[in-house]
C-alpha cells in the first residue's frame, strides 16, 4: 500500500524538477508535464479502486507514535474530484497561458500536492501544515497577472485567510493540551471524559476558523476579489478544490473528534442549516446587482456552498451522502 | 455627526475584542482544573535515544518521528521564495548607496569566516547539542545578506548568483525525497530512519542516528538559500 | 504560572484589535506578527513541567520538558515568517501603485 505516499510525493517531485528545468533545459516543459499528469491519473485510479476496507500507512513505520496516512471511501471520493479536474485543467492551460509558463505549473503542482496531503492525513498538526502549503500556492496563483486589481484582491484574500488560520492553530494547541496526542483517532478516544462546556467552546473556535476559509456569509468578502483578475484555470481550481478541501477538513474534525451524539445534543447542526439557507438567499440577492460576469459566477459559487452545508449537516446518513454528491456535481459544473 | 459615527465604530470594535478576551479567559480557567495526560511525550523521553540514536530529543521528534511536517515546512519556504522572485519588477533599480567608512568594510571581511564556521557547527552537531538544520541555515544565510548591506547589491549578486540559489533549493528538496525513498528500498516505509535496517551507531558520537545527519545538512542548505533569496527580492522590489 | 496565561490572552487580543482597527498597512502587518508570537508562546507554555530541564539527554535527568511542543513551535515560526514576507511584498507593490499606505484611499473594489 505504498501508493498512498506516491499520491503526495509525485506532484512535489514534478514541481521541484520544473524549478530546475526553468534554468537549464527550457524545452523539457511539455513532455515533463504531460507524462507526470498521465502517471498521476493512473495512480489515483489505482488508489481509488483499492480503498474499500480503509487502509492505513505509517510514515517511518512508527505505528501510532508517528504520522499516518489513511485512505477510506470518503477521501477517495475527494481524490476522484481531484482526478477529474486535474487532467482537464492541465490540458486547457497548456494553450491558455502564454507568459511565465514554468512558474504557473510549479505553483499548480504544489497546490495539488498540498490538497492531496490534506485529504489523506490522519494527524491534526499535519492537517494545518498542508493547509498552509495549499493556501500559499493559491495566493501565488491569484496574483498571477500582475495588474492592480489582482494584487489588491490577493491582499484582501491573504489577510482574511491568515486570520482564519490563527483560530485553527489555537484550537489545535488547546486540543493537544487536553489529550496529549495528535492522532485524530486517539483524540476522539481521549475526548470522551471531558466536560461538555469545554468541548463546545473548542468546537466554536474550530468552526469560526474554518468558516472563514469556506466562505459562508459574513466572511465571504474575499471571494469576488480573489476571482477578479486571475487566470481562468485557477478559477476552476479555486472554486472546485480549495474551498471544498476546507469543508472536508471541517467534516473530518467535527464528525470524528466530537462524535455524533455530542453534535446533535448541542444544537450546532441546526445552526449550520440556518446559516446555509441565509447564505444562499443573501448571495443570490447580491448576484443580481453585479454587472461583471466573473463576479456573478463568484456569488453563484457562494450560493452552492450554502446548499452543500445544508445537505451535510442535517445529521443523518442520507444527508452526508447527498451533500457529498452535490460537491461532485458542483465541481464538474464549474469546471465546464 | 461624523465624530459620533467614528466613536461608535471604535466602541463596536473594542467591544468585539473584549468579548473575545472574556471567552478565552473562561476557556483557560476551565482547562486549568483538569489534569493533563501526556503518554506520548513520556514514551519519547524514555525510549527516544535508543530508538533513534539522537541525544537531542527535539531533533529526533522533528526529523524522525514527525519528518513529514518538516517536508511540508520546507515546501512553504520554497513557495515563499518563488512567489517573491516572481513578483519583483523587471526593470533594474539602484539601491540607495550607503556611505560606510572603511572600518566597517574591513570588519565585515573578518566576520564572514566566523559566520561560516558557526553555521556549519550548528548544522553538523544538530543532534548532539541545541541547534539543528533551521538555525544553522539562517546563520549561513547571513553571509549574502551582510554583503548586500555593506556593499551594494550588484556585488552580492556577482558573488552568489541567484540561479545558483534556486538550484540549491530545488536540489535540496529533491535529495530530501530521494533519502525518503531510500527507506522504501531497504524494506520499510517512507522516511524510515529509526525503524529501517540502517545501523544506528553509538548515541553521543558524530556519526549516529541514521538519516538524521544527512537530513540536517540538506535542510540547512535549503533554508539558507531560501532566506537569502527572500531578502534580495525584498530589497530589489523597493 | 497563571500570569503567563494572562499575558498570552492579552497579546492575542491586542494583536486582533490592531488588525481590525488600524489604517496604515504596515501596522496591520505588525498586528499579524504579534498574534503569531502569542500563539508560539502558548505552545511553549503547554509543554512546561515545573523543575524540568531542556530535552537533551547527555546525562540522566529527573524531569525533562516535553519535546513535541518545541518541535511544533519551530514549524509554526517558519510558517509565520514566510507568510509575513509575502504580505510585505504585496504592501510594497500597493504602495508603488497608489503612492499612499492608507487603507481607506485604496478601496477601488466594491461589493
Amino acid at each position: 500500500m505504498e501508493l498512498a505516499v506516491w499520491v503526495i510525493i509525485l506532484p512535489l517531485l514534478t514541481g521541484f524538477l520544473l524549478g530546475i528545468s526553468k534554468l537549464y533545459f527550457n524545452k523539457i516543459l511539455f513532455p515533463l508535464v504531460m507524462s507526470s499528469a498521465i502517471i498521476y491519473l493512473y495512480l489515483l485510479i489505482l488508489v481509488i479502486q483499492n480503498s474499500n476496507p480503509p487502509k492505513l500507512y505509517s510514515i517511518g513505520n512508527w505505528g501510532l507514535l508517528g504520522i499516518n496516512l489513511m485512505v477510506d471511501p470518503f477521501s477517495s471520493m475527494f481524490l476522484l474530484i481531484i482526478a477529474i479536474l486535474f487532467i482537464s485543467v492541465i490540458v486547457f492551460s497548456m494553450k491558455y497561458i502564454k507568459m511565465n509558463k514554468h512558474k504557473y505549473f510549479i505553483f499548480t503542482y504544489l497546490m495539488i500536492a498540498g490538497i492531496a496531503g490534506m485529504v489523506l492525513t490522519a494527524d491534526l498538526f499535519n492537517l494545518y501544515v498542508f493547509l498552509e502549503v495549499s493556501s500559499m500556492s493559491s495566493y501565488a496563483l491569484s496574483a498571477f497577472k500582475k495588474t492592480d486589481k489582482g494584487i489588491e484582491g490577493t491582499f484582501k484574500y491573504l489577510i482574511m485567510s491568515t486570520f482564519g488560520s490563527f483560530f485553527i492553530l489555537l484550537a489545535t494547541i488547546l486540543t493537544y493540551y487536553l489529550t496529549g496526542t495528535l492522532n485524530i483517532a486517539e483524540v476522539s478516544l481521549g475526548f470522551q471524559d471531558i466536560p461538555f462546556m469545554i468541548k463546545s467552546m473548542l468546537m466554536c473556535l474550530f468552526v469560526f476558523g474554518y468558516v472563514i476559509k469556506i466562505g459562508l456569509v459574513p466572511m465571504h468578502a474575499w471571494l469576488p476579489d480573489a476571482y477578479e483578475d486571475s487566470p481562468i484555470p485557477y478559477n476552476v481550481f479555486s472554486s472546485g478544490l480549495v474551498m471544498k478541501s476546507a469543508i472536508y477538513a471541517l467534516i473530518r474534525v467535527l464528525y470524528i473528534i466530537f462524535g455524533i451524539e455530542f453534535l446533535s445534543e448541542s444544537g450546532i447542526l441546526n445552526i449550520f442549516v440556518y446559516w446555509g439557507v441565509i447564505t444562499f438567499i443573501i448571495s443570490h440577492f447580491l448576484a443580481f446587482q453585479q454587472s461583471n460576469l466573473i463576479r456573478l459566477l463568484a456569488y453563484s459559487s457562494i450560493a452552492q456552498i450554502g446548499y452543500i452545508i445544508v445537505g451535510l449537516f442535517v445529521g443523518s446518513e442520507k444527508g452526508l451522502i447527498g451533500g457529498s454528491f452535490h460537491i461532485l456535481n458542483h465541481a464538474i459544473m464549474k469546471g465546464v | 455627526m461624523i465624530r459620533i459615527n467614528e466613536m461608535f465604530k471604535k466602541l463596536y470594535k473594542i467591544s468585539l475584542v473584549v468579548l473575545l478576551a472574556i471567552f478565552l479567559l473562561y476557556v483557560f480557567n476551565e482547562i486549568h482544573d483538569l489534569a493533563s495526560k501526556s503518554y506520548l511525550s513520556e514514551h519519547y523521553i524514555s525510549k527516544g535515544v535508543q530508538e533513534t540514536g539522537a541525544i537531542n530529543l527535539v531533533t529526533s521528534v522533528l526529523y524522525d518521528y514527525r519528518s513529514f511536517d518538516t517536508l511540508g515546512e520546507a515546501t512553504v519556504i520554497l513557495t515563499a521564495s518563488a512567489i517573491l522572485a516572481f513578483l519583483v519588477p523587471l526593470r533594474k533599480v539602484a539601491m540607495h548607496g550607503t556611505k560606510f567608512l572603511i572600518i566597517v568594510h574591513q570588519t565585515m571581511i573578518f566576520i564572514v569566516p566566523y559566520l561560516a564556521v558557526l553555521g556549519s557547527y550548528l548544522i553538523l552537531f544538530g543532534h548532539l547539542n541545541p541547534g539543528g538544520g533551521f538555525v544553522g541555515g539562517v546563520v549561513l544565510a547571513l553571509i549574502p545578506i551582510v554583503m548586500t548591506i555593506t556593499y551594494c547589491i550588484e556585488f552580492s549578486e556577482y558573488k552568489f548568483k541567484p540561479n545558483i540559489k534556486t538550484l540549491l533549493e530545488d536540489l535540496g528538496s529533491i535529495c530530501f525525497i530521494i533519502l525518503g525513498l531510500f527507506g522504501i528500498v531497504t524494506g520499510s516505509n517512507f522516511l524510515a530512519s529509526g525503524q529501517s535496517n540502517l545501523g544506528l551507531g553509538n548515541p553521543g558520537e558524530l556519526i549516529s542516528g541514521g538519516l538524521i545527519l544527512c537530513l540536517n545538512i540538506i535542510i540547512g542548505i535549503k533554508v539558507g538559500a531560501g532566506m537569502a533569496k527572500i531578502f534580495n527580492s525584498l530589497i530589489k522590489g523597493e | 504560572m497563571e500570569i503567563l496565561y494572562f499575558i498570552v490572552i492579552f497579546l492575542f487580543c491586542l494583536g486582533i484589535y490592531t488588525i481590525i482597527s488600524q489604517k496604515n498597512l504596515i501596522k496591520i502587518v505588525i498586528g499579524f506578527t504579534i498574534v503569531e508570537s502569542s500563539l508560539i508562546l502558548l505552545l511553549i507554555l503547554v509543554g512546561y513541567k515545573p523543575g524540568g530541564t531542556a530535552p537533551i539527554l547527555d546525562k540522566v535527568y529527573q524531569i525533562v520538558v516535553d519535546p513535541i511542543s518545541q518541535a511544533l513551535a519551530l514549524t509554526s515560526i517558519v510558517i509565520g515568517g514566510s507568510v509575513t514576507a509575502v504580505m510585505l511584498m504585496l504592501v510594497i507593490k500597493i504602495q508603488k501603485r497608489y503612492g499612499t499606505l492608507n487603507i481607506d484611499k485604496i478601496r477601488k473594489l466594491h461589493g
